[in-house]
């Protein structure tokens, strides 16, 4: 059974104290536009008006479609994401996190780091 | 074999997805294992590498399609550029032709005034070439109390706003004004505005024409406005089309009231209107009337319902095809009047002149007649006197005779002498009548003398003698009347008349001579027993020529009225019927001896 064929949200969205968004995906998931389409608007939802940085941990991640690579590094995403840490830390969710690096070149701040801490600390200097 | 090493099945999968990518076909993937090791993550890298290949090349497929349309665009685009270059190149032949053709000046000035173009009209409307115009200024050629206004327009037209039609007049090469009339538009380059073109037409003539129109219109309108007569013009239907003052006056109504009306309905009596709609239909159709070119007198009605009469004359004019006409009217009641008054008093002088013409003739015959009965009288007269002398001398003889012959002629003598008594008497009566005579007809006397109107009546009576024996008795009664200072001859004549009209009256009868007198007037009455005059015939009886006898001449009652007023009195009839006939004569006394 396909994880984006249930009603259930395959992504995990919740802001830390200190004001960082952490998004984690459900084991297998594959990210599609419509995925990434409700995580921005979630995530604007949760910055209030204001943009915040994001851990985005890709671990587990089964696929990610072109399509939603291309939302994440557009300027929709842009106005509610001040940066983006990448965490990823197996080979796969490496590729990919360096794919989009590579490839999709965002243009917020953007890092990939292999453990969620690191990826937080660099992301303290982005909260406003 | 080590974790590390690839299987032999991963690596033809791997091998199968490259093959598949390399010959086009990026929608292969390789397989992932799940798990999560180096193979899955080669597996993922050469995936999302074919899915971005294969989205590169949709989107360079989607570039390639642009660039074609692109250069299929820019192609199409020089094309038209090429097409609009060469219609624009075509129009301005076509504005370059009509700007050399027309007849009107077409212009272009900056926004300083200056001229750009001038199309070669310019030189029959300013007398100067385009070329000699090209970079002067329009206020160069300005009258100058002109200037202003055309400028205020100029610059109207600079700001964009639609001024439509103007006049200004610029002087040409000699200085002589030329009217124009223009339509101009600002020129617009990169949306700025640069200056403005416009065409200009030469109205001079036009303006002169116009002048030389209206002041004829003018002049025309005074005139037909100054006349006293009706100046009306008819158009379509019968209506009035113009009404000057004077058919105001003539008819009653004022101009505003009777354009549009029809002029029949207007001002023809309705029993003459039938008619004259005939001929006004028969005018609109043929331009052709007895009334046209004609002057006839009509009825006309005026506002206030009263008919009069006109004179009317009718011309034709055709205006815009179509027939007119222009009428004048004349109310010509006062001429009329005038008319009728004239041939009153034309035939009363005729019958004046025919009346004084009769009695200076009767009275010449009444003169002529005493000339020559005065004439008769005096020949008479003196062989008369010697007749006397010699009978008495004879008289006298015979006297002398009886004494000498004594008693034996004496038969004789007493014949001799009755003849010689006769003889004498007959000398007498002779010598009485031919005196009578010549008072009676008083020939010399041209002015009034002091007479005795009584003696008149009686040697009146010795003329008619003849006429009045043994048929009428004459009973006088005369007054002690003054001395009147009269014409006579002419009262003789008055006397005769009367008492022969009264001897006439009747077959046997009497006649009344009467004379007395008051303080103021000598009354002579004439009275009769005749059959007597009707009442309504005695008012006429004093006319001329009014008579009821067949040999009369019916001037002798009217001859005798006028010498009666002319001694400042009159003549009173009185008459009934079968009871006689008075007529007195009152004379004043002007000399009382």
């Amino acid at each position: 059974m396909s994880i984006d064929s249930t009603d259930e949200p395959i992504t995990e969205i919740e802001k830390d104290n200190s004001g960082v968004v952490h998004l984690k995906y459900r084991p297998n998931s594959s990210v599609t536009l419509e995925t990434a389409v409700k995580d921005i608007q979630e995530t604007a939802r949760i910055g209030a008006g204001k943009k915040v940085p994001v851990v985005v941990n890709l671990t587990g991640l089964k696929s990610v479609s072109r399509d939603a690579r291309r939302y994440y590094s557009g300027e929709e995403t842009a106005k509610y994401v001040s940066a983006a840490a990448l965490v990823a830390d197996s080979p796969v969710s490496r590729v990919l996190g360096n794919f989009f690096l590579g490839i999709d070149k965002p243009p917020m701040p953007i890092r990939l780091f292999s453990s969620e801490e690191k990826a937080r600390e660099w992301l303290t200097q982005f909260i406003e | 074999m080590t974790a590390a090493e690839p299987r032999k099945k991963d690596v033809e999968a791997v091998s199968e997805v490259i093959q598949r990518i390399a010959t086009g076909d990026f929608s292969a993937k390789v397989p992932l294992s799940n798990r999560g090791d180096a193979f899955d993550a080669v597996a993922m890298g050469i995936n999302l590498l074919g899915e971005e290949i294969q989205a590169y090349r949709i989107e360079k497929e989607e570039h390639e399609r642009d660039l074609t349309d692109m250069l299929e665009g820019l192609k199409k685009s020089k094309e038209e550029s090429e097409k609009a270059r060469k219609e624009l190149k075509e129009s301005e032949e076509r504005f370059r032709r009509i700007a050399e053709t027309s007849i009107d000046f077409i212009f272009q000035i900056d926004k300083k005034g200056r001229f750009i173009y001038c199309s070669p009209s310019v030189e029959k409307i300013l007398g100067l070439k385009p070329e000699e115009i090209a970079g002067t200024n329009l206020q160069d050629y300005f009258m100058p109390s002109d200037f202003m206004k055309a400028f205020d327009r100029f610059k109207e037209v600079l700001s964009g706003r639609n001024v439509g039609l103007f006049d200004m007049i610029l002087l040409n090469n000699r200085g002589a004004e030329v009217q124009l009339e223009l339509s101009a538009v600002p020129i617009v380059e990169d949306e700025q505005i640069t200056g403005l073109q416009g065409i200009a037409r030469d109205i001079t003539e036009y303006k002169k024409t116009e002048m030389e129109l209206k002041e004829r219109e003018e002049l025309y309108s005074s005139l037909t406005q100054a006349v006293m007569d009706a100046i009306i013009t008819i158009g379509d239907e019968g209506k009035i089309t113009y009404w000057n003052e004077g058919a105001e006056k003539v008819f009653g109504y004022a101009a505003d009231e009777a354009v549009g009306r029809v002029a029949t309905k207007l001002v023809v009596p309705e029993q003459f209107r039938a008619k004259m709609d005939e001929e006004f239909e028969k005018f609109f159709e043929t331009g052709e009337s007895p009334l046209i070119n004609t002057i006839t007198e009509a009825a006309a009605q005026h506002k206030n319902g009263n008919e009069f009469p006109m004179e009317l004359s009718l011309a034709p004019v055709r205006i815009k095809g179509r027939w007119h006409a222009v009428g004048v009217a004349r109310d010509i009641t006062e001429r009329k009047r005038s008319e009728e008054e004239l041939k009153k008093y034309t035939e009363n002088l005729e019958r004046e002149v025919k009346e004084r013409t009769n009695e200076v003739i009767q009275s010449e015959k009444m003169s002529s007649l005493g000339q020559l009965v005065a004439g008769v009288a005096h020949e008479i007269n003196n062989p008369m006197a010697y007749l006397k002398t010699n009978t008495e001398f004879l008289e006298d003889n015979l006297k002398d005779l009886e004494k000498i012959c004594g008693e034996k002629g004496q038969p004789l003598f007493e014949e001799m002498r009755e003849l010689i008594d006769s003889n004498m008497d007959g000398i007498n009566r002779v010598t009485t009548i031919t005196k009578t005579l010549r008072r009676f007809a008083r020939p010399d006397d041209k002015g009034k003398v002091v007479s005795d109107v009584n003696e008149g009546l009686k040697d009146t009576l010795v003329i008619v003698h003849n006429r009045l024996k043994h048929r009428i008795e004459v009973h006088e009664e005369y007054g002690d009347i003054p001395r009147l200072a009269c014409n006579v001859g002419q009262l003789n004549q008055v006397f005769m008349n009367l008492i022969m009209n009264s001897s006439q009256a009747m077959d046997e009868g009497d006649i009344w001579l009467k004379t007395w007198n008051d303080h103021e007037n000598v009354y002579v009455q004439v009275r009769d027993n005749g059959k007597g005059i009707p009442e309504e015939k005695l008012r006429e009886v004093f006319n001329p020529f009014y008579t009821t006898k067949a040999e009369g001449t019916g001037l002798g009652l009217s001859l005798s009225y006028r010498i009666v007023q002319a001694h400042g009195g009159d003549i009173i009839a009185e008459s009934e019927i079968g009871e006689g006939t008075t007529m007195t004569v009152k004379i004043p006394v002007e000399v009382n001896e």
